[in-house]
């Protein structure tokens, strides 16, 4: 038995035809590039939720006008903690959302495009409320207080803020212009007239 | 070696070197286990391609186990009994013709050895169950317990169809004028 089964040892088998081996390896291909075509398709949505979510955050936090009006907390919680990190944070969120929709297949363009505005749109309010930022800190030579952005104006007393702080030539004393970030808080409580500290 | 699971990993993986490499292993083991159940070539080639298909269709129900050839092979052997069914009820016509050999020719010049096509003659000459079990056996080589998971059988039936195939192998060489012995 043992000499019958070496018999077998020595032929080689009969193999299938290369026609068949083309035609499984065409199969093969494809069914590959379906699920490229699946993972991207599903990596776009990602990037669309994430996009619609770092854009729904950011208004939230920065919009100009405050979205949950002049005094609420948590709307001011972010500018409070550290604003210009945040903003950078959030802009390598948004730069890494848009190199992510980089690879949504050609053939959902519209979604890629859609994405793409809202982030640009995005960026653009960061990039003005940076503005506005820094020059709120720019203005007070020795920066606010840990953690805040005071007022670059001369602040009356009992608050904190800078001892060098210059009066403003166009608004009275202890005044601050319409819309300035306070302490996380956007104050405009008198349109036109400034906010008293 | 790689194994066949770490293959097929890699592939789901968008590897496609790596289905080629697994391909490579099992086409031919498998395309002559068909060849026996269904006999001939184009039957053999179409069965195969539909395995593959099948095993790609369904990677995501492979079990834990390292080496899928008791997968592939159950899988080619369901394609290949439907086939017989229909080939009994008169659905697909049994081509008449010579049966196509398990083994590759002897080139020519060839050092003297046991002739392929005797070879292939008589596991053809061996009942269904003998030839299926040799040839999952030893040409497909797979151990008796994974015979016995693919055709359903005992462990114990399946050892005996092989030693009783086997010595209904050695009496056809032996009146066939010494195949078998004559390599020897």
């Amino acid at each position: 038995l043992k000499a019958l089964d070496e018999l077998f040892q020595g032929l080689s088998l009969e193999e299938p035809s290369a026609s068949v081996d083309r035609r499984i390896f065409g199969f093969v291909k494809s069914a590959l590039a379906r699920r490229r075509r699946a993972w991207l398709a599903h990596l776009g949505s990602a990037a669309a939720l994430g996009a619609a979510a770092t854009a729904a955050a950011a208004l939230v936090f920065f919009w100009p006008g405050g979205l949950f009006g002049p005094h609420h907390d948590s709307a001011g919680s972010v500018a409070e903690a550290a604003p210009l990190e945040a903003i950078e944070e959030l802009r390598g969120d948004l730069d890494q959302i848009q190199e992510m929709s980089e690879l949504i297949p050609p053939d959902r363009q519209t979604d890629q495009a859609l994405i793409s505005d809202k982030i640009r749109a995005c960026l653009a309010e960061l990039e003005k409320l940076e503005v506005e930022l820094r020059t709120v800190s720019v203005s007070s030579p020795l920066g606010p207080p840990e953690g805040t952005v005071s007022s670059p104006l001369g602040p009356p007393e009992g608050t904190v803020s800078s001892p060098l702080a210059v009066p403003s030539p166009s608004l009275p004393e202890g005044t601050v212009p319409e819309g300035t970030v306070l302490d996380g808080s956007l104050l405009s409580e008198e349109p036109g007239k400034g906010v008293n500290l | 070696m790689r194994s066949d699971r770490e293959l097929i990993d890699r592939y789901r993986w968008g590897d496609e070197a790596a289905f080629r490499e697994f391909y490579a292993r099992h086409r031919k083991p498998l395309y002559v286990y068909l060849l026996s159940v269904v006999r001939d070539r184009e039957t053999a080639e179409e069965l195969l391609q539909e395995t593959f298909y099948a095993f790609l269709r369904h990677l995501d129900r492979l079990n834990g186990s390292d080496d899928l050839r008791p997968f592939l092979v159950r899988t080619a052997r369901n394609r290949a009994i439907d086939v017989l069914r229909r080939r009994k009820r008169g659905e697909i016509a049994l081509q008449r013709r010579a049966e196509d050999p398990f083994f590759k020719s002897r080139p020519a010049g060839a050092a003297e050895t046991v002739d392929p096509e005797e070879v292939s003659a008589l596991l053809r000459r061996l009942p269904d169950e003998q030839r299926e079990v040799i040839v999952l056996k030893i040409l497909v080589g797979m151990t008796f317990r994974e015979i016995a998971r693919v055709t359903g059988c005992g462990e114990s039936s399946v050892v005996s169809r092989y030693r009783y195939g086997l010595g209904k192998l050695r009496a056809f060489a032996l009146t066939l004028g010494g195949c078998v012995e004559g390599a020897r």
